[in-house]
C-alpha cells in the first residue's frame, strides 16, 4: 500500500534563520566571484556528477583542545553546573536580537525562543566541559557545552513525540561543532523504558559512555567519529542496538579550515 | 522598480540584497520543508536553501522574483532544480554556501551538520514510496502535496501547462492506487 502523505520536517528554527538571512544580505551585498557569473538554473543542475559536501565541521580536528574531556561522565559539581546554565542562557539571551530582524516593515512570522520556558533537564559533565540540556514547552530542547572560557550554543529543535520502545533509545540530535579550536561530536535522544544506561560505540571502537535523567541521555567526544551503535544495559542485561551515525567525513564531507 | 545586474551587489533599493532578506523571512521555511522532503537530508536541506536563494538572486530579473504577486512558486521551481542533483548543487555554491553557514561561537550560530535521525528516515521513507513514480510525476506530486501548491502554481514552479500538472497527477494517482483516496487526495482533487 502506498500513499501520498509528506513526512513531517522539524522547523529549522528562529535561531537559523536569522543567522542564515542575516548571511545571506550580507553575501549578496558583497558576492563572492562565484556569484557574479550567471548561469541558468538548468545548467546549474544538468550535468550529474558526484560528492559534495553534505557536512561541515566548525573548527580544526584536533583533539587537544578538550584536555581533561573523558569517555565516562564525571561527578557534577553543583556550583559549576550552575554557571554552566547560567552561560547557556546568557548565550541564547544574545541570540535574541537575531530573532527579532525583520526588515522594510513587514510583518514576518517569527516566534522567539522562549528562554522563560527552559528548564535544565540533563547535566553532563566530563571533567571541565559540561553539556547542559534544556526542555522547554512543546517538546522543545536545547542544548550547549560550556568549558573553561567558552560556551556555544546548539540550535532549539523540538523531539519526535513518538514513544521509544522498551529496552531501546531513539537517537534525536546529532551535531558536529567547534569549540577551543577543536571539533567535537555531540549526540542526544530519549531512552525507552527500562533502559539503565547508554553507551555510545565510534566507528574506532571507542565507547562514550552517555548520561541519563528522566529519559533522555545525552554524550559528546572531541572529534567527528561516526557511531556504530549502542549498548544499553537493562535489567535483562546488555544488548547492542546497531546506530550506523556515519561520521561527516564518511558521508562524504570534508572539515572546514579552522 | 529599480533593477540590478546580476553579480552587482551594493543595491540598497527595493530590488537589493535587503529585499531579499525580507524574502527569505517569508519563504525560507517553506523552501527548507520543500528541500527536506525531497532529499530526505536535513542537514543537504539547510545548504541547499541558501543555494535556492542565491540561485534567485543570480536569475532576479528575469524571474522578476521580486515583483510577482507570489514569488513561492518560483522559488519552489528553483528548488525542484536544485534538488535533482542536490549534492552537486551544493558543491557548485561551495564557497558561498559555507559562508551562509554560520561559524564559530557568535550568537546565533547554529550548528553545521544536524541529524534528526528519526526524521530523516521518515522522510526517506515518504521518498521511497515515490518509487513507482517517474521523476517529472515525482516533481508534480511533491509540489502539490507535499508543498502545497495548486495546481497553477506548480505549473509556473514547472515551467509547464496546467493540463500538464493535471495530467502527470491523474497518472501518479493512477499508478499510487492508495486504498481508498487519502483525504487530502479528493481536497486536491476538488479544487
Amino acid at each position: 500500500m502506498t500513499d501520498l502523505r509528506p513526512a513531517p520536517v522539524p522547523d529549522p528554527g528562529d535561531e537559523w534563520l536569522a543567522a542564515r538571512r542575516h548571511t545571506l544580505v550580507e553575501t549578496l551585498a558583497h558576492p563572492p566571484r562565484r556569484l557574479a557569473v550567471p548561469v541558468t538554473v538548468a545548467a546549474a543542475v544538468a550535468a550529474a556528477t558526484t560528492a559534495a559536501t553534505t557536512v561541515v565541521v566548525v573548527g580544526g580536528s584536533t583533539t587537544s583542545a578538550f584536555a581533561g574531556w573523558s569517555a565516562a561522565p564525571t561527578a557534577p559539581v553543583a556550583e559549576e553546573s550552575a554557571v554552566a546554565q547560567s552561560a547557556c542562557l546568557s548565550r541564547a539571551a544574545q541570540a535574541q536580537p537575531a530573532n527579532e530582524a525583520i526588515r522594510d516593515g513587514q510583518p514576518v512570522n517569527k516566534t522567539p525562543v522562549p528562554l522563560d520556558t527552559l528548564t535544565p533537564v540533563v547535566t553532563d559533565t566530563r571533567g571541565p566541559y559540561t553539556v547542559t540540556v534544556f526542555q522547554g514547552t512543546g517538546g522543545l530542547y536545547a542544548s550547549c557545552l560550556t568549558g573553561p572560557g567558552s560556551t556555544v550554543s546548539t540550535r532549539q529543535f523540538v523531539a519526535p513525540t513518538t514513544p521509544v520502545p522498551a529496552d531501546q533509545v531513539a537517537v534525536d540530535l546529532v551535531a558536529y561543532r567547534g569549540l577551543d579550536g577543536g571539533t567535537y561530536t555531540l549526540i542526544q535522544g530519549r531512552a525507552g523504558p527500562g533502559v539503565e544506561e547508554v553507551r555510545l560505540v565510534l566507528d574506532d571502537g571507542t565507547t562514550v559512555e552517555a548520561t541519563e535523567a528522566g529519559g533522555l541521555f545525552v554524550a559528546w567526544w572531541p572529534g567527528d567519529e561516526g557511531i556504530g551503535a549502542a549498548e544499553l544495559t537493562t535489567a535483562a542485561g546488555t544488548s547492542t542496538q546497531p546506530l550506523d551515525l556515519a561520521g561527516p567525513r564518511s558521508r562524504g564531507g570534508q572539515p572546514a579550515k579552522p | 522598480m529599480k533593477r540590478g545586474r546580476p553579480g552587482e551587489g551594493a543595491e540598497t533599493g527595493p530590488g537589493g540584497p535587503e529585499a531579499f532578506g525580507v524574502l527569505f523571512d517569508r519563504h525560507a521555511r517553506a523552501v527548507y520543508g520543500f528541500c527536506a522532503r525531497r532529499t530526505g537530508d536535513l542537514g543537504l536541506a539547510e545548504d541547499l536553501t541558501s543555494v535556492v536563494f542565491l540561485e534567485a538572486w543570480r536569475h532576479r530579473d528575469r524571474l522578476e522574483i521580486l515583483t510577482v504577486t507570489d514569488p513561492l512558486p518560483l522559488l519552489l521551481g528553483i528548488a525542484n532544480n536544485v534538488t535533482r542533483n542536490a549534492r552537486r548543487s551544493v558543491r557548485r555554491y561551495g564557497a558561498a554556501v559555507r559562508r551562509l553557514s554560520p561559524v564559530g561561537d557568535a550568537p546565533g550560530a547554529d550548528e553545521q551538520a544536524v541529524h534528526r535521525v528519526d526524521t530523516e528516515r521518515a522522510l526517506r521513507d515518504a521518498l521511497g514510496r515515490l518509487r513507482a513514480l517517474t521523476a517529472r510525476e515525482r516533481e508534480v506530486v511533491t509540489l502539490v502535496y507535499w508543498a502545497g501548491l495548486t495546481y497553477e502554481d506548480a505549473a509556473v514552479a514547472l515551467r509547464v501547462p496546467v493540463g500538464t500538472v493535471r495530467s502527470r497527477l491523474s497518472r501518479a494517482r493512477a499508478k499510487v492506487q492508495s486504498s481508498p483516496h487519502p483525504p487530502y487526495l479528493v481536497t486536491k482533487e476538488s479544487t
